[in-house]
């Protein structure tokens, strides 16, 4: 399973007039002719300190941050969104998809020295299967394999229970850890998961608790070797203090938040040290309805609940038109995504038809519509804290009114609302999903999912969309796979168990001392070879220390 | 005074498991568990139900309440506060590696304010109604009244980022490694200017209309006026008589302020960066961590109790008619 509820966390958003990196990628500065300069320092931003730097734990953005530049995996994503060997030479698929492959490179060694081979791999899936270790982040790429195979010292073959088209995938997420400093009984204290030792470009410095955390060049990279001699990542929760660190060439890139992009990111200034990319990560905001209740059990009166909700007008008010509104669950950027289903129009009128034709009437003449005797009355809970969710709300319980329906705001604090919505014990919820690029979604609509195990939070049922998202996992070709998953997006459409909202993009300043900054559809750091081959400028180089 | 001092610690003891019993069922019983919440962080994956069970198994999360608590109370008997659900390194550890920063901070602060805000007030009360009483009253006001993060703010955009004079974040700079140990320690000094000051202000304008007040009241009591008409000197007044007695109220102020050392500094650490204690304790409340939490309302509590008990003897010491037995 490998979705997130990131509960508007990009609460904020868009706003410059370029839209840079949507579809296609970019390189930032044209490419010079001559070799880029050796040398010099990057600063980078953490917004929270990291909890550990053990490949197998860790579970936030941030550890991801710094260890995607310690940790090679096998294969991975390149800025295409293709999947390639990086620390694997090769790979190849049986033809029953059962048994991948993997070749290792020759000369590939650990930080230490010590050469990294098929043991390691396997002592790496090994410990992610675990079930005494919380490896949350990636244990659930691999739920369908069966075991790892050895063949040699650099071959080792992944065999899976049953034809899982999400497979590679899956291994392009893994990179393993070394077996001769992380085998020690206790490996969720050992010593080197706040000094780890990788296989990446980069080699771990030095971790100064709440402070700094530094990585280094490596010189033995098996593949050219970065330019930067080193890069810095400085603890700064506070986002105000972070932007004036940016200002004053303390820090050399940051996210911003909406108001940060819009009002305080303008000056000539600060445009002219700084390039600004804005770019769509794949998440989106969404109103879950409970698809059991006794309102929200009708598709019809779920699309009403849609065209009711002005997401173009919120769009425009709070995010200065820079949100793209999604009518399906998969990420705008990838083949997967629908893009002829439109989203549900405004249209107040024709919602109130659809809630007319599922028997919802003001039959007692209170105002408010009722069927059956019940009120057409339901909570709304929202997470305390969650603006963008308190806004949502507000524009949706006007418009309901209007509509003869009333809606109750109820805020709950994080955990609370966590465990009602797991539990499925709401009416309706605002929320967001972080997507994996994988856009296999078994876990969020298969009905089999549903409460108190499952991510099916609003118990949505529909035995065609089962039936596509089975497929769906079984399918290994990208043509027919697409063809699917087209299927299911106009299917869920059409449902609507979610009012699909919008995608926030996410906003970057990078200071252009730095070169050689790619920026792919879903930022700078979430492909091979990310920020590896950055470099600084040779005239603005100096201007630091 | 030692019978009562020892009476009073063995009264220690029952009070701080009340306490700790309080706070165990409170964070426990708070709405969140713990394993969900680390999922709640999680980049990309949800674990399945059996290693969530094998989650709250490692966490010891899997027994009653009850048996939690006593578990939690033998390790504390050797002041082991356990791991930290969050990375699991020893709670003691991960205090200790942070409280020298807060503390640092804090009794740096309490020390300035102290040293201003006492003859500051004490001044105040005598000249009282004089042109400086009401300039230091009004200022003090303003001080007082001014939120210390936006303050924080404000000196972080003038001297961090357009004068460009002081360090606005961290405790240190990045190549404070290098650096010889003079050098390191002026380093430290200049982070250590801005945090200080918006930690100080407050408390500062605080504790100097508290003397102010505390000081008027002694000044017109009987036996001031006897020594006014006694003719003694304003100085020896002021010290001996008027200076000593307005001491009793200071020591509970100092007793009720000794354990806002390592928790009085929560927003200002957030905002400087400030690698200390506070950061650690919000952290460890929202993803429900329990043992660092316990940890920390353990120190505290200890704090706390200790700090009454030394205001209570000191009254003794500065207020020979207080006799305990």
């Amino acid at each position: 399973m490998r979705l997130l509820m990131v509960m508007f966390l990009f609460a904020v958003l868009a706003l410059s007039g370029c839209s840079k990196g949507d579809n296609d990628t970019k390189t930032a500065q044209t490419a010079s002719s001559r070799e880029p300069r050796r040398g010099g320092t990057v600063l980078r931003h953490l917004e929270s300190e990291c909890k550990t730097l053990n490949w197998v734990l860790y579970t936030s953005l941030y550890e991801d941050y710094v260890l995607g530049l310690i940790y090679d995996n096998l294969l991975d994503y390149n800025e295409n969104q293709e999947i390639i060997p990086v620390l694997a030479k090769s790979y190849s698929i049986s033809d029953d998809h059962l048994r991948i492959t993997v070749t290792l490179n020759d000369s590939i060694y650990w930080h230490d020295g010590v050469p990294i081979t098929s043991e390691d791999v396997k002592f790496t899936m090994d410990k992610i299967r675990d079930p005494a270790i919380p490896a949350l982040n990636k244990q659930g790429y691999f739920d369908k394999l069966d075991h790892v195979e050895i063949v040699d010292d650099k071959t080792v073959v992944f065999v899976w229970k049953e034809p899982y088209a999400p497979s590679l995938h899956a291994l392009a997420q893994l990179a393993p850890i070394p077996k001769h400093i992380y085998d020690t009984e206790d490996f969720l204290r050992n010593p080197y998961n706040r000094k780890p030792v990788g296989s990446g470009a980069f080699k771990f410095e030095e971790w100064r608790t709440s402070q700094i955390i530094s990585v280094v060049r490596n010189e033995n990279y098996y593949k050219k070797p970065a330019y930067l001699d080193r890069i810095i990542f400085k603890i700064i929760p506070d986002e105000s203090v972070a932007l004036n660190a940016l200002k004053a060439g303390e820090l050399d890139e940051m996210r911003v938040n909406q108001i940060q992009w819009e009002r305080q990111t303008n000056d000539p200034g600060f445009l002219e040290n700084f390039e600004k990319y804005i770019y769509y990560v794949p998440t989106y905001n969404y109103i879950g309805w409970n698809c059991r209740s006794v309102w929200f059990k009708d598709k019809l009166v779920r699309q009403a609940m849609t065209e009711l909700f002005d997401r173009e007008t919120i769009n425009v008010k709070l995010y200065s038109g820079y949100a793209k509104l999604v009518s399906g669950p998969f990420y705008i950027n990838h083949w997967s995504y629908d893009k002829s289903v439109k989203p549900w129009p405004f249209d107040p009128l024709d919602a109130r038809r659809k809630l007319q034709t599922a028997g919802w009437v003001d039959h007692d003449g209170d105002g408010t519509l009722d069927k059956d005797g019940i009120k057409f009355e339901f909570e709304f809970i929202i997470k305390s804290g969650s603006i963008t969710g308190q806004q949502y709300a507000q524009v949706l319980q006007e418009e309901c009114a209007k509509a003869g329906i009333v809606v109750q705001i109820r805020m709950l604090e994080g955990a609370t609302f966590f465990e009602k919505v797991d539990k499925g014990e709401f009416d309706a919820c605002a929320l967001a999903w972080r997507l994996d690029i994988d856009p296999d979604i078994f876990d969020t609509f298969h009905s089999s999912q549903a409460p108190p195990m499952g991510l099916n939070h609003g118990f949505y049922s529909n035995p065609e969309v089962d039936k596509f998202l089975e497929m769906g996992r079984v399918e290994f070709d990208q043509k027919k796979r697409a063809e699917i998953y087209h299927q299911v997006h106009r299917l869920i459409h059409e449902d609507q168990p979610y009012t699909f909202v919008n995608t926030v993009p996410e906003k970057r300043p990078i200071n252009k001392r730095i070169k050689n900054v790619v920026i792919s559809a879903d930022g700078p750091f979430s492909f091979h070879p990310g920020s590896n081959y950055w470099y600084i400028d040779n005239n603005q180089a100096q201007a630091r220390k | 005074m030692l019978f009562y001092t020892l009476r009073r610690l063995v009264f220690l003891i029952p009070t701080l498991l009340g306490i700790t019993i309080v706070t165990f069922f409170i964070i426990s019983l708070a709405p969140g568990d713990p394993v969900e919440l680390i999922q709640g962080d999680v980049l990309s994956s949800r674990i399945s139900p059996e290693a969530y069970h094998e989650m709250l198994r490692l966490y010891g999360l899997d027994k009653p309440i009850h048996v939690r608590y006593f578990i939690w109370l033998k390790r504390l008997m050797t002041l082991d506060f356990g791991d930290s659900f969050l990375d699991h390194r020893p709670v003691l550890t991960k205090i200790l590696e942070r409280l020298p920063a807060t503390l640092l901070l804090n009794i740096l602060s309490l020390i300035i304010s102290l040293l201003v805000a006492v003859p500051l007030g004490l001044y105040s009360a005598v000249r009282q109604h004089s042109l400086f009483d009401k300039i230091n009253g009004t200022i003090l006001y303003i001080l007082y009244s001014l939120p210390e993060f936006w303050i924080a703010l404000l000196l972080i955009i003038l001297f961090g980022v357009k004068l460009k004079i002081l360090p606005f974040y961290g405790i240190e700079s990045v190549n404070a490694n290098q650096l010889g140990f003079l050098a390191h320690t002026w380093d430290r000094i200049l982070h250590l200017l801005m945090p200080t000051f918006c930690l100080t202000y407050g408390s500062l304008a605080f504790l100097s209309r508290f003397v102010r007040g505390s000081t008027l009241e002694v000044i017109h009591q009987d036996y001031v006026r006897t020594a006014w008409a006694k003719g003694l000197d304003e100085r020896s007044i002021v010290y001996k008589h008027v200076f000593k007695n307005t001491l009793i109220p200071m020591l509970t102020l100092l007793g009720m302020l000794l354990p806002t050392l390592i928790s009085g500094s929560v927003i200002l650490e957030y905002i400087f960066s400030w690698p200390g204690i506070g950061n650690l304790f919000f952290d460890a409340v929202l993803s429900r961590d329990y043992p660092t939490v316990m940890g920390l309302s353990f120190i505290s509590a200890v704090l706390v109790l200790i700090s009454t008990l030394l205001a209570d003897i000191l009254y003794a010491w500065a207020d020979p008619r207080i006799a305990y037995r």
